[in-house]
C-alpha cells in the first residue's frame, strides 16, 4: 500500500445490483452526515433527499443545507471528481455510487487520482433476489464481480427473506469471496455504520445488532503500529473510523470497512476510533 | 435575409441517391432547394440564366450524411494531430500520417522547439495498430523531450502514452498500485496508462483534453472537419447540450452561422437511470423549440454496452476468441425498456450503441415490447454499431420496423486484430453483415464514428465495398456490397434513419441542394480505390463550401 503522506479525501465506493438498497443507503447517508460529504450517484433522479434539506441545485449538483453534496457521475466519473476537488470547501469524505451493473473496482481505480484514497468499498446483496440474479445470463456475471469486490458485503431485506435463503446466499457468497465479511442489516443501519455514529437499531429477528466502542488505544508509534493493532481486532469488528496522533506529532485518518484498512495523512486533530462490532 | 439568386449547376456527372432518377448533368437550386435535376435543357426550362459551371470537371454527388460521429473530431485544431492518416485540418492544412514511432518522435521534437520548457505537450489521434515498431513507451517519447510532459493519447480514445518527464511530475513510480499503469517486466511503469482511471492520473493533461474536447472552438471546427471530408449532415451521436437553456441557445447560435458549414443532428446522451430518463424528455422537446434548417433534434442516443476490441462488448455463446471477456452492459438490460419508454412515447428516435449480440438482443426486445405498448410505427431505432448482429435478430428488427447503422470502418482498423484475437476467423468475416442485411431486408447505414475512425465517407464505402484489412485479408467475401448500395447506404439510409430523408440525403425537387464535390466518381475509379478520390468540398443549401486551401 502506498503511505498517504500528504492530506487526502477518503472514498467509500457503493455497490450493488438494482434494487439492493443502494439509493436508499446514499439517501441516508447525505440526510445524517454531520460531516460535509460528496456523493456522487449514477441516477439524479433516484435521489429523494428532503426538500427542505436542499440548499441549492444546479443541473448536476444538488447542495445541501448541512454542506453535503449530492453529484450526478454524468459521462466522466474523472470530471466529477476533479470538480469536487476544485471545490474551495473540500469535503471530508466522498462516497461514490456504482451503477447496478458497473464492476465497483472499476470505479475503485480512480480513487488513486492525487487528493483521493480508497477507505473500502460495501456491496449490497439484495437477499430476495440474489440468487436470481446469480443465474441471470445477461448480468450474472457482474453480480459476481460485485461479491469479489467487495471488502464488507451487506445483505439487505432480510425481514423479507426466509432464513433458508439467507442462508443459501452466505453459502454462495463464501464460495466467491470466502474472508469477506457478511453483515445482515438495513441501508439506513449500514449508513450509521458507515458514518460511525451510533447505530441506535433496536434489535429484531431479521437483522444484526451492532455495538460501537471507542478503541482505547489513541497514540500510535506509525503506520505499522496502527495497521498491527486494527487487524488484530476481533473478527465481529466490521467498521473502525478515527483520527489518531503518531509518535512523530502527525495524525493519521484510520478506516477500516470490513477487510480493507486505510491509513492516511490528515491535518485533523485527533478523535480516537471508534470501532462497530456485530453482536453474535 | 435575401436568397442568393437562382442557380444551375452543370457538373461531370451528378450521383443523385434517387433510384428513380439515379444521373443527372445539372442541377437548379432557388432558395437552397432543389428546383430541378436532371438535363441542362431541362433545368434551363425555369427560366434560369445563371449557370455556374465550377464544378464542370467534378462530379457531385447528394451530400453524404453521416449517422454517428462526435463534436470532439474537432478537437484536432487545438490538439495536434498524429493519426495514422494523413488529413486535412479543419482550417484545410494538411498533416502527413504518422506511420512510425520515429515520424512520431520527429513531430513530437518539432513541437518540443516552441514549446517553454516544462509545459505540457498534448498530441491525440495516435493510432499504432498498424506500425511494425516495438509498443510505444515512455522511453521513445523522452527522445521527443526530457523538458516537457508529454501526453500521447490514442485514437481508441482508452489509453494515452506518457514519458518519463510526465511520470516523475505525478510521483507515478513502480510502488504506484493503481489499475491501468503499464508496466514493463522490471516493475517500472511503461508509460502506458490505460482506461479513464489511470489516464486522469495525468490530471493537467487528461483535463485538458476534457476541456477541448467540449470547447465551443472544438465545436466550430468539427463542422469544419466534416466539411473537408465531403459531408453534409451529421449526427453528434451523444451529447449534454440539452441539459441547460443556455447550451441549448447557444448551440442554435453556433449552427446557424453561415460560417457553420453543416447540418446538425445534435443528440442528447441518455445517461443515469430510468427518472433520470423521465426528466431527460422534456429537455429534449424543449431542444426542438430552437430547431432551424441546420439543426434538428429527431433522436437520442443510449450506450449499452463497450467495445469488441476493448472486450467489453457483451458477447453470446461462445463468447470471445481469445483474452478475458470484460463484457458489461452500460445499462441493466432489466431498466431498458423503463428508461427508452418516455422517448418512445414522445416520438422521440432511439440510437442504442450495441457492439455484441448480446447487446443488440436487449435491445431488440425492448423495442419489440415498447412497441407492444404504444404503436409509433414510423420509429426507426436504430441499432448503432450493430457489429455482430445476427441474422434471426437482423429479420426480427426487420419486423419491427428498425434499423442498423454499420461500423464498416472496423473491417480496416481492427479487422485483423478481430480475426486473430477477439471473434476468431468465422465470426470476423460477419462482422457488420450488410449483404446479409440486403438479403433479409433490414435498412441500414454506414458510419465511421469519428473521431474512433476519421471522417469522411468515402471510406465507409470502400470498406463496405472491400472488406479489407490492413495485412490484405478480405473479411467475409459474401458481405461485400457493391458500391451502388454504399452509396445509398452513406447518403438517403443515413437520412433515414435521423428522420430526415424528407430534406436531405438524396437530389430530389424540394430537398436542400447539399452535394458533395469529388474530383472523381465513386462507381467509375477501381474499387480499391474509392478512398483515394479528393474531396473539393460541399456545396450546401447551394452555397459551395470549398476545403480551404491555406495560403502559406
Amino acid at each position: 500500500m502506498n503511505s498517504i503522506t500528504t492530506s487526502s479525501i477518503p472514498v467509500h465506493v457503493i455497490g450493488g445490483y438494482l434494487g439492493s438498497g443502494k439509493t436508499t443507503l446514499l439517501n441516508a447517508l447525505l440526510s445524517s452526515s454531520e460531516e460535509p460529504i460528496a456523493v456522487i450517484v449514477n441516477d439524479f433522479g433516484e435521489v429523494n433527499i428532503d426538500a427542505a434539506l436542499i440548499s441549492a441545485q444546479h443541473d448536476d449538483v444538488i447542495e445541501l443545507t448541512n454542506g453535503c453534496i449530492c453529484c450526478a457521475v454524468g459521462t466522466s466519473l474523472a470530471d466529477v471528481l476533479f470538480t469536487i476537488l476544485d471545490r474551495e470547501h473540500l469535503p471530508s469524505l466522498i462516497v461514490i455510487e456504482a451503477s447496478g451493473v458497473a464492476d465497483p473496482a472499476a470505479v475503485v481505480a480512480y480513487t488513486h487520482m492525487a487528493g483521493l484514497h480508497n477507505a473500502g468499498t460495501v456491496v449490497l446483496i439484495d437477499s430476495v433476489a440474489a440468487m436470481t440474479t446469480l443465474n441471470d445470463i445477461y448480468v450474472g456475471k457482474v453480480f459476481v464481480r460485485q461479491i469479489v469486490s467487495a471488502d464488507l458485503l451487506a445483505l439487505t431485506k432480510c425481514d423479507i427473506a426466509t432464513s433458508e435463503a439467507q442462508n443459501d446466499i452466505r453459502v454462495m457468497l463464501g464460495t466467491f469471496a470466502p474472508s469477506t465479511p457478511i453483515v445482515l442489516c438495513s441501508p439506513d443501519v449500514l449508513s450509521t455504520i458507515l458514518h460511525v455514529s451510533s447505530p441506535n437499531v433496536k434489535p429484531d429477528n431479521h437483522h444484526l445488532v451492532f455495538t460501537s466502542q471507542i478503541l482505547e488505544r489513541a497514540r500510535f508509534v506509525d503506520d505499522e503500529d496502527i495497521r498491527a493493532t486494527l487487524e488484530n481486532l476481533p473478527s465481529t469488528v466490521v467498521r473502525a473510523k478515527g483520527i489518531v496522533d503518531i509518535e512523530n506529532g502527525e495524525r493519521r485518518l484510520v478506516q477500516m470497512v470490513g477487510q480493507h484498512l486505510s491509513i492516511a495523512f490528515t491535518p485533523l486533530a485527533a478523535t480516537g476510533i471508534i470501532t462497530i462490532s456485530v453482536e453474535i | 435575409m435575401a436568397s442568393p439568386p437562382d442557380v444551375i449547376f452543370t457538373a461531370r456527372l451528378i450521383r443523385t441517391a434517387n433510384p428513380a432518377r439515379p444521373i443527372a448533368h445539372a442541377i437548379a437550386i432557388r432558395e437552397g432547394r432543389v428546383l430541378a435535376v436532371g438535363s441542362l435543357d431541362e433545368c434551363k426550362e425555369w427560366g434560369i440564366e445563371n449557370i455556374d459551371t465550377r464544378f464542370a470537371d467534378k462530379i457531385l454527388t447528394a451530400g453524404f450524411v453521416e449517422a454517428h460521429a462526435h463534436s470532439m473530431s474537432g478537437m484536432y485544431n487545438t490538439i495536434p494531430y498524429v493519426g495514422w492518416f494523413g488529413r486535412h485540418m479543419p482550417d484545410g492544412t494538411w498533416v502527413d500520417g504518422i506511420r512510425s514511432t520515429h515520424d512520431l518522435i520527429m513531430r513530437l521534437q518539432s513541437i518540443a522547439k516552441s514549446t517553454p520548457s516544462g509545459q505540457s505537450i498534448i498530441v491525440a489521434g495516435f493510432d499504432p495498430i498498424y506500425m511494425d515498431s516495438d509498443r510505444l513507451d515512455r522511453f521513445d517519447l523522452d527522445e521527443a523531450s526530457s523538458d516537457h510532459p508529454i501526453f500521447v493519447f490514442h485514437a481508441s480514445a482508452h489509453l494515452a502514452t506518457v514519458n518519463s518527464y510526465l511520470l516523475n511530475k505525478y510521483d507515478i513510480t513502480s510502488a504506484t498500485t493503481a489499475p491501468g499503469v503499464g508496466c514493463r517486466a522490471d516493475g517500472e511503469p511503461s508509460g502506458e496508462l490505460r482506461e479513464p482511471a489511470a489516464m486522469a492520473l495525468a490530471q493537467e493533461e487528461f483535463r485538458f483534453i476534457g476541456r477541448t474536447v467540449t470547447s465551443q472552438e472544438t465545436f466550430s471546427h468539427f463542422g469544419s472537419a466534416m466539411r473537408n471530408a465531403g459531408i453534409t449532415t451529421v449526427a453528434d451521436l451523444g451529447n449534454l447540450f440539452h441539459l441547460s437553456e443556455e447550451s441549448r441557445t447557444s448551440l442554435a447560435q453556433m449552427t446557424s452561422d453561415p460560417q457553420f458549414p453543416i447540418r446538425l443532428v445534435s443528440t442528447s446522451r441518455i445517461t443515469g437511470g430510468v427518472k433520470e430518463a423521465h426528466e431527460t424528455v422534456p429537455k429534449v422537446l424543449a431542444s426542438r423549440q430552437h430547431e432551424h434548417d441546420k439543426l434538428f433534434f429527431p433522436i437520442v442516443k443510449l450506450i449499452l454496452d463497450g467495445s469488441i476490441q476493448g472486450f467489453t462488448a457483451v458477447l453470446q455463446w461462445p463468447g470471445y476468441f481469445t483474452g478475458e471477456d470484460h463484457g458489461l452492459f452500460l445499462t441493466a438490460p432489466e431498466q431498458v425498456v423503463d428508461m427508452l419508454r418516455p422517448f418512445h412515447q414522445e416520438k422521440i428516435g432511439i440510437h442504442c450503441h450495441c457492439n455484441g449480440d448480446a447487446t443488440s438482443e436487449v435491445f431488440i426486445n425492448a423495442i419489440e415490447t415498447l412497441l407492444a405498448e404504444y404503436s409509433w410505427l414510423d420509429h426507426r431505432h436504430t441499432i448503432t454499431h450493430a457489429q455482430l448482429i445476427t441474422p434471426a435478430q437482423m429479420r426480427r428488427a426487420r419486423n419491427l420496423g428498425m434499423v442498423a447503422n454499420f461500423f464498416v470502418n472496423h473491417m480496416f482498423f481492427w479487422g485483423d486484430q478481430h480475426r486473430h484475437t477477439t471473434v476468431g476467423p468465422d465470426r470476423a468475416q460477419h462482422l457488420n453483415p450488410c449483404a446479409t442485411a440486403d438479403r433479409i431486408g433490414l435498412n441500414y447505414s454506414i458510419h465511421t464514428d469519428a473521431p474512433v475512425t476519421p471522417p469522411g465517407h468515402l471510406h465507409t464505402m470502400w470498406a463496405a465495398v472491400n472488406r479489407k484489412t490492413p495485412s490484405g485479408v478480405v473479411l467475409g467475401e459474401s458481405e461485400q456490397i457493391s458500391i451502388d448500395r454504399a452509396f445509398h447506404a452513406a447518403t438517403i439510409d443515413a437520412a433515414y434513419q435521423l428522420h430526415l430523408d424528407h430534406v436531405v440525403g438524396s437530389l430530389e425537387v424540394g430537398k436542400y441542394a447539399d452535394m458533395t464535390v469529388l474530383d472523381d466518381d465513386p462507381y467509375e475509379v477501381d474499387s480499391l480505390a474509392i478512398c483515394d478520390i479528393s474531396v473539393w468540398g460541399t456545396v450546401l443549401g447551394g452555397i459551395p463550401q470549398p476545403r480551404p486551401t491555406p495560403t502559406s
